[in-house]
């Protein structure tokens, strides 16, 4: 399983999620969209039209992609069966 | 469900009033837990920087203010606990059992401090567009509108000022205001009418959004004093005003707006429960006075233990 975050660095939400991953010890990638255009580039064609951060993918072992907006503890719950 | 966890404060909220009462209370030695819903700081820690917050001569960041209460506050001993909604609050013998969608507490005394949140439109296509183009939080989303068009609604203070703050990575931003003028600081219209990048429209009132392509522009129809006029643009700030965050307390008393009322004190009409900051009937929406309300509610909750309840502990509370 892999999980990428796309965030901006005064996101904290995005903040709140990387502390509630640590915890649980998922380990992740955290992208800062607006410190690099390429990643802000990257992000843009990876949402699905959702703009807003936290963005994260989380892609499981059977290639499967999830994508979640914002952070809600329930839905990140379920996706990663904590 | 495990078994009930037991404190004399539980404070509903850790924005600047739960985490200022907490402060207190927590130093009172008073066994404190502070919920927040999501992460703390509510709309203060989406604040970019907080000008008007005494004690800081170049502003703060709202992240960092709120970092620094949290820190506080548990140095005295109180427990954050962020993400855990408060779904019920129910009053039993010498105290109150509050819930979380995961679990429950016994307090002998409650603050509300919930906070507020932005009010939406209510228009035609709002709903199906939050965070695909439209937003409430300029510090969570401005930066993705680098060098993009921007549509901003509102004429208040947050309007005024998370436009400046957009502008900072908008290439121009159209300000839709309702009425015939700012309702915002003097100050903050002055900053946003030498801002070259901020046009401001007056009588503008926003019928309907609509967006077609997922990567493409929304469109807004507005009438302007009767005309119908439409707007293109990459994305929508929408700062119309507060509601209240109440909607879990039902037994509380509230306002015709849903904001809950306290007396002088800072109780409601629940003996042992108190509110502050936002949340209140009569809050003026500052942080500094959420700080304030928040400081006298702990200290009028210590009083409620000490003399309603004779200073029972906590592990004193079962019925």
């Amino acid at each position: 399983m892999t999980i990428t975050i796309y965030s901006i660095a005064s996101c904290a939400a995005c903040h709140e999620l990387t502390k509630w991953l640590d915890k649980n010890n998922k380990p992740y990638q955290k992208k800062i969209t607006d410190e690099d255009p390429a990643v802000m580039d990257e992000f843009m064609q990876v949402n699905d039209g959702m703009i807003g951060v936290p963005f994260t993918i989380i892609k499981d072992d059977s290639g499967t992609e999830t994508k979640i907006s914002g952070f809600d503890l329930a839905t990140f719950k379920a996706v990663l069966g904590l | 469900m495990a078994p009930a966890e037991e404190y004399d404060v539980v404070i509903v909220g850790g924005g600047p009033a739960g985490l200022s009462a907490a402060l207190y209370t927590a130093r009172e030695n008073l066994k404190t837990l502070v919920l927040d819903k999501g992460a703390f700081g509510g709309m203060a820690a989406i604040t970019e920087t907080i000008d008007n917050y005494p004690g800081f001569k170049n502003g703060v960041g709202g992240r960092a203010l709120i970092d620094e209460m949290v820190g506080q506050a548990e140095r005295f001993g109180a427990t954050c606990e962020s993400f855990s909604p408060v779904v019920s609050l129910q009053p039993v013998t010498k105290g109150f059992v509050v819930h979380t969608d995961e679990k429950e507490y016994r307090a002998k005394t409650v603050l509300i401090a919930s906070g507020s949140t932005y009010r939406k439109l209510h228009v035609p296509g709002e709903d199906e567009l939050i965070g695909r183009g439209i937003h409430f939080c300029a510090t969570c989303d401005a930066p993705l509108y680098k060098d993009k068009h921007v549509v901003v609604i509102g004429g208040g203070n947050s309007a005024l000022q998370e436009s400046l703050f957009i502008a900072r990575f908008a290439r121009s931003i159209d300000l839709l205001v309702d009425g015939e003028r700012f309702t915002g600081s003097q100050v903050l219209q002055d900053a946003v009418m030498a801002e070259k990048k901020i046009r401001p429209h007056f009588h503008s009132r926003t019928q309907n959004i609509q967006k077609l392509d997922a990567h493409g522009p929304i469109t807004i129809h507005v009438t302007a004093k009767g005309q119908l006029e439409t707007y293109q643009t990459d994305g929508i700030f929408v700062f119309i005003g507060l509601l209240p965050n109440s909607d879990e307390f039902a037994n509380v008393g509230c306002d015709e707006h849903k904001f809950i009322v306290s007396d002088r004190a800072y109780q409601t009409n629940l003996p042992g429960v108190f509110v502050a900051g936002d949340v209140r009937s009569g809050s003026t929406w500052q942080i500094g006075a959420a700080v304030g309300e928040g400081i006298s509610a702990a200290l009028a909750m210590r009083e409620y233990v000490d003399r309603a309840l004779g200073g029972a502990k906590a592990v004193e509370l079962h019925s």
